[in-house]
């Protein structure tokens, strides 16, 4: 059934897409990085936020398996997790969708699609939702950078490019966030929210 | 006890091929040494990375021998200089509280033990094109 929602999704036109668009919420910048404690799917350990912190920064994002916006920038999130991991900056991803209306988002899948596409970072599932809460995730994907003290300087969009509006994906606006942090200029406060599918939240929360 | 070892002879499954290169912990009296090289090095791989390809004010925020001298001090982190055919040919520094990650794809040395980092290494001292290898260590 879920698939056959999924194909049905695929098969829309990029107006219909637009349609289903959630936002970022925007978390106020200077927000302290809630702690967690997750487990990773690709290694089966738990990992807290001070494992992943970088010493320069640390970028937290919510994506998920099937979500088409996700999807759509996989890539580059494997480029910029590569480019700047080796410079100081923690990466993990984070899956807090509901797994029993959201087969595709199972652990057991997320795994896989980290081993296919190669994260160069944990990929974390929340089960309980609880993560996704506390950072005020709306969508997937979803950015959050932190600086060298866990206070947020950038939340948003990973760069302006959706499936079908064919702006290439270069990860233009959280790179730039990246250098401002590790050159120790100030992030710019003119930041746009990421859009893409809403979290799957489960009925009872 | 703490014991290290850095295995870049590729003993047991996997062997490195020509002249082994050296691994010298880095000390005070190495770091102007390790600054040059370490530059030269950055220079040749993360430049796309800066805008106009210019990472000057990323390395003279980090990388600079206050923040070295701040490094040998703390248990974090362990650093080195890799000298080749004698020069020295690139850097390495690694952070202890992290858990290194390669996808199998990835092109790399597996030595299968311990941890593992890719490092620079200055493009005129890499052969057949493999300018990053991979260290690996027992903590």
């Amino acid at each position: 059934m879920i698939t056959q929602v999924f194909n049905t999704f695929k098969e829309q036109t990029p107006d219909d897409i637009r349609m289903a668009r959630t936002p970022s919420i925007m978390l106020p910048l200077g927000t302290k990085a809630p702690d967690f404690v997750l487990p990773d799917t690709i290694s089966g350990n738990q990992y807290t936020l001070d494992q992943i912190q970088g010493e320069k920064g640390t970028v937290i994002m919510f994506i998920c398996n099937h979500c088409p916006f996700v999807k759509h920038v996989n890539a580059e999130l494997v480029r910029i997790g590569k480019d700047f991991g080796e410079l100081g900056v923690g990466f993990a991803a984070i899956s807090s969708n509901d797994v029993e209306n959201y087969p595709e988002d199972h652990p057991n899948k997320m795994k896989d699609t980290a081993s296919r596409e190669g994260y160069p970072f944990p990929y974390l599932y929340d089960a309980s939702q609880q993560t996704a809460r506390e950072y005020q995730a709306a969508c997937t994907p979803d950015f959050y950078l932190f600086g060298p003290e866990l206070e947020l300087v950038y939340r948003g969009q990973l760069d302006s490019s959706r499936p079908g509006n064919n702006i290439p994906v270069s990860g233009e606006d959280l790179r730039a966030a990246i250098n401002c942090l590790l050159e120790g200029r100030s992030v710019p406060a003119d930041q746009k929210p990421s859009i893409g599918c809403n979290i799957k939240w489960k009925a009872d929360t | 006890m703490e014991s290290r070892y850095l295995n870049t002879t590729g003993q047991g499954d996997n062997k490195l091929q020509g002249p082994v290169p050296e691994i010298v912990p880095l000390t005070e009296s190495l770091i102007p040494l390790y600054l040059k090289t370490g530059r030269e090095a950055y220079r040749q791989y993360y430049c796309h990375l800066w805008p106009g390809g210019i990472p000057d004010p990323y390395l003279s925020r980090n990388f600079t021998a206050p923040i070295l001298l701040g490094e040998l001090g703390d248990p974090r982190y362990v650093c080195w200089l890799l000298f080749y055919k004698g020069e020295a040919a690139g850097i390495c520094k690694m952070d202890l509280k992290k858990e290194c990650r390669f996808h199998p794809t990835e092109t790399s040395l597996s030595l299968g033990v311990g941890h593992g980092k890719r490092f620079p290494m200055a493009q005129n001292h890499a052969e057949r094109g493999g300018a990053l290898i991979l260290l690996t260590y027992r903590v």
